[in-house]
């Protein structure tokens, strides 16, 4: 070979291996099921811009779900009619199940392996993004449930510095808040859901996360002890005057609660969601760790004390998108440090560890570090099948208008009997 | 493109004085087919279609995504068994008679009120019947800030400003004033048709009538009683049936204001459709509830419709 065939040869490989990487690199559509609204969808939508802007093959394509009330009825109504997309939003593990259940979600293990998420993502958040054996997706958004709202200057009024770590501390405060002139040291929300927080956060402390797995999956009865000693808390939680006469627990939704307890300064304690932290920044203007903040649910002793319930969004990998390579390339971009980034940077807090814990505010950070100290479970509402949570959750609303012992048997058979019949 | 009968006729006429071969006649049964066809079309599509359909699916299990299973009657045999529905179905009729008897008698009496002095009124019915416009999801929130447990509540703020402070409640938060609320948050909504239709009665009403029955010396709530209201009836008659099925199929606002609760109490079968298609998306069951709805619209619509029809030419 002469000198010019070499060079020529050379270029030729050059060329070869300048262009191998570039066709490996996936392109198209990846269309992405949507059904959030306001904050959250923003910040789809900047993930989405940031993704774009890093792979510039690839464009993310949003298909608006528009539903009100459960946001499933939507998804599933699409699905059915033939939407096929790459990937899902969803918060509901009962959901990934039946989605899975119906041949239409994509395991995902092996890309979890091949991309090494596992640097990442903890294996509790592995463990939380599996369904029977398989991992569907990655969780990309969670919030602590297990989290006391409060206004730290009102319990200082009585004498309070921190928010009380054991359970007989806490109830122990009802009354000398009650005297200082608070209505209703716990702001109870019955109106639909809330009520469910208090009596799943205490199942959690009196069982552990086992009872949670169990009964989600209904291979413990409703009716088994550790529900039984659950409910006598919540009973003698309002024995001790927590709360407000039953009918305003059952008018009141959350952001009622919320008004109580932030603006009307009338209650002290709101146990729900991480959403409260944009609620009272955005709406009451409230500095976070300064005028408000999150402490733990109370210990009780019973070995369980460090473990948490959380919420998650996470996004589900679908059988029946025609970019899977695109769709995995998201994910990983949801896992690793810009898409990470971008989720943090808008005030949510993120399962993946590639973010700097140092962006989150005070009460984030707080939120963080308590979900860091133990064992982690969904919220029981949200891994329950429809038919079940909602009799779950009205059994439980006519408990907290009786709250008494001999109403705790009863409201757990009543659940049990629509359990036995939704598996 | 002329079309039509007349148009064809003319077409003809003017192609013979031109000496042209005379286009084809369109025969009248042809073209009221023609004219009807799209709107069979639209009907067939939009209405006929999807209630085949949802009868079909109420014969059906259909469980999320899951595989459906055929379960003839059993949908059916199911919620006549449920104790969840049967109370839905006392809760619809408490809410259907309540909306309906309040919201026609409430505007049928404004408009007799309206009816003397129909000018001065005018603004006073326009805001009224505006309520009409408004849409039901809009009216919950509105109730909600009206409702509201606490001092915050506008209803429980205005008992505590006139010093009846004692009688504030939670007003959403007990079944039977949950449901209370319920009717008259409708209601309002409601109002504004009945006072229409009621005051257009009204001024059909000749004048030489009611100025006969002042002359015999009739007093104002006489001429209510004896000639205003019965002559006004035919209008209180349509609000009626409008507002009747409308309160049957009522949704939105329940949806809004109590999401059919404390405790399922102010669930009507219109919100027990909607949880068991849309919540817990056991679509059979849900369609099967749809049905029993449709049945329950039919039986009030049907005599409604006959008895409005059965003089028309």
């Amino acid at each position: 070979m002469n000198g010019l065939g070499r060079i020529v040869g050379a270029l030729g490989v050059v060329m070869t291996m300048a262009w191998q990487p570039a066709s490996a690199q996936p392109t198209g559509e990846v269309e992405i099921l949507n059904w959030l609204g306001g904050a959250d969808a923003a910040v789809i939508n900047e993930l989405a811009k940031g993704f774009e802007a890093k792979y510039p093959g690839v464009t993310i394509k949003q298909v608006p779900v528009t539903t009100s009330g459960d946001q499933r009825g939507g998804i599933r109504t699409a699905l059915l009619g033939g939407q096929k997309v790459d990937l899902i939003i969803s918060a509901w593990p009962a959901f990934r199940k039946e989605l899975a259940d119906a041949g239409m979600l994509r395991d995902v293990s092996s890309v979890w392996t091949e991309k090494n998420w596992d640097k990442l993502l903890s294996p509790t958040w592995r463990a939380l993004s599996t369904t029977d054996g398989a991992v569907y997706g990655v969780p990309y958004i969670f919030g602590y449930r297990s989290g006391i709202w409060h206004v730290p200057a009102d319990l200082q009024k009585i004498g309070l510095q921190a928010f009380p770590a054991d359970w007989n501390g806490f109830t122990g405060t009802f009354e000398p808040l009650r005297k200082a002139g608070f209505a209703e040291p716990v702001a109870l929300p019955g109106k639909i859901y809330a009520h469910g927080e208090w009596f799943e956060s205490l199942l959690l402390r009196v069982g552990g996360p086992e009872v949670i797995d169990d009964l989600a999956a209904h291979k413990i009865k409703w009716t088994d002890e550790r529900l039984v000693k659950a409910l006598q808390f919540y009973s003698d939680m309002m024995a001790k005057g927590c709360c407000a006469s039953a009918q305003t627990i059952l008018a009141s939704h959350w952001d009622d609660a919320a008004d109580r307890v932030f603006v009307d300064r009338t209650a002290n304690y709101l146990l729900i969601g991480m959403w409260i932290n944009a609620r009272a920044r955005s709406q009451y203007h409230l500095v976070p760790g300064k005028d408000y903040a999150l402490g733990k649910f109370p210990a009780i002793g019973l070995g369980h004390d460090n473990d948490s319930l959380v919420d998650s969004k996470e996004v589900l990998a679908t059988s029946l998108g025609a970019n899977p390579e695109g769709a995995d390339l998201f994910l990983d971009y949801l896992v690793n440090g810009e898409g990470a980034g971008i989720i943090a940077k808008a005030g949510f807090t993120v399962p993946s560890s590639a973010v700097d814990v140092s962006a989150y505010d005070p009460v984030a950070a707080s939120s963080v570090d308590y979900v860091k100290e133990g064992q982690v479970r969904f919220v029981l509402g949200d891994m329950l099948p429809g038919q079940l949570v909602d009799e779950y959750r009205v059994a439980l609303q006519k408990f907290v208008a009786n709250p008494v012992e001999a109403q705790i048997m009863p409201t757990l058979e009543q659940i049990e009997a629509v359990a036995a019949q939704s598996y | 493109m002329n079309s039509g009968i007349s148009g064809a006729a003319m077409t003809s006429a003017g192609a013979m004085a031109a000496g042209r071969k005379p286009r084809r006649q369109v025969s009248q049964p042809m073209a009221a087919f023609a004219l009807l066809t799209p709107v069979v079309l639209l009907f067939g599509l939009s209405v006929i279609y999807p209630l085949f359909e949802t009868i079909r699916i109420s014969f059906w299990q259909i469980r999320g995504l899951g595989k459906p299973s055929y379960v003839g009657i059993d949908n059916y045999v199911r919620l006549f068994t449920d104790p969840t529905f049967l109370g839905t179905l006392w809760t619809t009729l408490i809410f259907t008679l309540g909306v309906t008897i309040l919201s026609v008698s409430i505007g049928w009496f404004l408009a007799m009120l309206c009816a003397f002095a129909p000018k001065q009124t005018a603004v006073f019915r326009l805001m009224i019947f505006a309520t009409f416009g408004i849409s039901e999801a809009v009216a919950g929130y509105i109730w909600i800030g009206i409702f509201r447990p606490g001092e915050s509540g506008l209803l429980n703020g205005m008992l505590i400003a006139v010093g009846l402070g004692d009688w504030s409640q939670a007003w959403l938060g007990s079944g039977t004033s949950a449901l209370v609320a319920l009717i008259v948050a409708a209601s309002w909504s409601a109002v504004g048709l009945p006072l229409l239709l009621s005051f257009a009665a009204v001024q059909t009403i000749p004048r030489t009538v009611l100025e006969a029955a002042q002359m015999d010396g009739a007093k104002p709530l006489a001429v209510v009683w004896y000639i205003m209201m019965p002559l006004s009836t035919a209008g209180a008659r349509v609000a009626i049936f409008i507002n009747l099925l409308s309160a049957l199929r009522a949704f939105d606002i329940i949806f809004v204001l109590t999401n059919g609760g404390p405790a399922r109490a102010t669930e009507t079968v219109g919100f027990f459709m909607y949880r068991e298609s849309m919540t817990q998306f056991n679509l059979g069951y849900g369609a099967a509830a749809t049905i029993v709805l449709l049945v329950a619209v039919l039986i009030v619509a049907i005599p409604a419709i006959a008895q409005r029809t059965k003089g028309a030419k």
